[in-house]
């Protein structure tokens, strides 16, 4: 006998009908890593819960609208993207744009002797110094896996701006997050 | 400016089609530079899996809340239904109405019958005493007719 578990869509197509069991699972399966994508961006546990509640409540009414039911997770990413967003401009307009610190100090995260809680701080040390672009960028693509297409719809821009913002970002993480040699 | 035929990084976040893969791996095994260019990539990437997801500090779990749920009323009267229904109650009443207009008329029709029956009858009963009046006039007048001559005749 083959299992087969039930994927997203269906849980969408039976969530749409008011299913409500079918959107708590798909509520289950996706609040981690919305929570974890939204908690890195605004760089506050409390603000992060309370935006993904309102990502998963904005989701689940506005779920009839979904017009591809495959196309699940990037429509879910780009509410979260938009809830973040709209916060920002809402009451942390300075947050929005930090100013990037050329040429951020060098880590050394490769050496030897590096606690796992220093290369943590490293980690999140570097990722302050992007803007809210670029570090949302690389949560997208790093930690959540998408393609540069999905991440194109989920900040609503061209493929060429997220690449362009995933390199500047790579470029700085490289300098800073280099390994002494 | 990098030797590669494609961009590296491209190539490293597996954005490149398997004949372009191809074709970076051949020139990867020739080229030093681009080699280090890739390790420097794969290096900040691990850095940063590094950071550890963070735990929720509790599940999100308000939708299961019944007020949220719609309920056979509200999901009646959601998307497209509710015009349905809303057709369906407008046609219920015009019906109702119609119905009930055609009943009050039929009532009306009915009682102005009984009404004319009625009044028929009376004035078959009016005719006839008048009638009655006009015999019992005209042997009252025959019989005087009669008894004066005679007793004129006296």
């Amino acid at each position: 006998m083959i299992f087969r578990e039930v994927e997203d869509r269906d849980l969408v197509l039976a969530a749409r009908k008011g299913n409500v069991d079918a959107f708590n699972r798909l509520v289950s399966r996706w609040e981690k890593r919305v929570y974890n994508y939204l908690a890195r961006l605004v760089r506050d546990r409390e603000d992060a819960f309370d935006l993904s509640q309102e990502t998963f409540l904005k989701a689940y009414r506005h779920l009839p609208r979904l017009e591809d039911v495959d196309r699940f997770p990037q429509w879910l990413f780009r509410i979260a993207h938009n809830q973040a967003f709209s916060q920002f401009r809402r009451e942390r307009p300075e947050v929005e744009a930090p100013v990037e610190r050329a040429g951020g100090q060098a880590i050394a995260v490769g050496g030897r002797g590096i606690f796992p809680q220093e290369l943590e701080l490293a980690v999140a040390d570097a990722l302050e110094q992007l803007s809210a672009e670029q570090r949302e960028t690389v949560m997208l693509k790093v930690y959540q896996g998408f393609k540069f297409d999905e991440i194109a719809q989920i900040q609503s821009c061209p493929v060429s701006t997220v690449k362009s913002r995933l390199y500047a970002a790579f470029d700085l993480l490289k300098n800073v997050l280099t390994p002494v040699a | 400016m990098s030797c590669c035929p494609f961009d590296l990084r491209d190539y490293f976040f597996e954005e490149l089609e398997a004949t372009q893969r191809r074709d970076v791996e051949t020139h990867l095994q020739a080229c030093a530079g681009c080699r280090t260019e890739i390790e420097g990539l794969r290096m900040a990437r691990q850095a940063l899996l590094r950071l550890p997801d963070q735990e929720m500090p509790r599940g999100i779990a308000f939708v299961s809340d019944p007020v949220l749920d719609p309920g056979w009323a509200g999901r009646l009267w959601s998307g497209a239904r509710q015009w349905g229904f809303a057709a369906a109650m407008m046609l219920a009443v015009l019906f109702f109405g119609l119905w009930m207009s055609s009943r009050t008329e039929a009532r009306l029709v009915q009682k102005i019958a009984a009404m004319e029956a009625s009044h028929a009858a009376e004035m078959r009963d009016v005719e006839q005493a008048y009638r009655m009046v006009v015999a019992q006039m005209n042997e009252f007048y025959r019989r005087e007719a009669e008894v004066r001559p005679a007793a004129f005749r006296q």
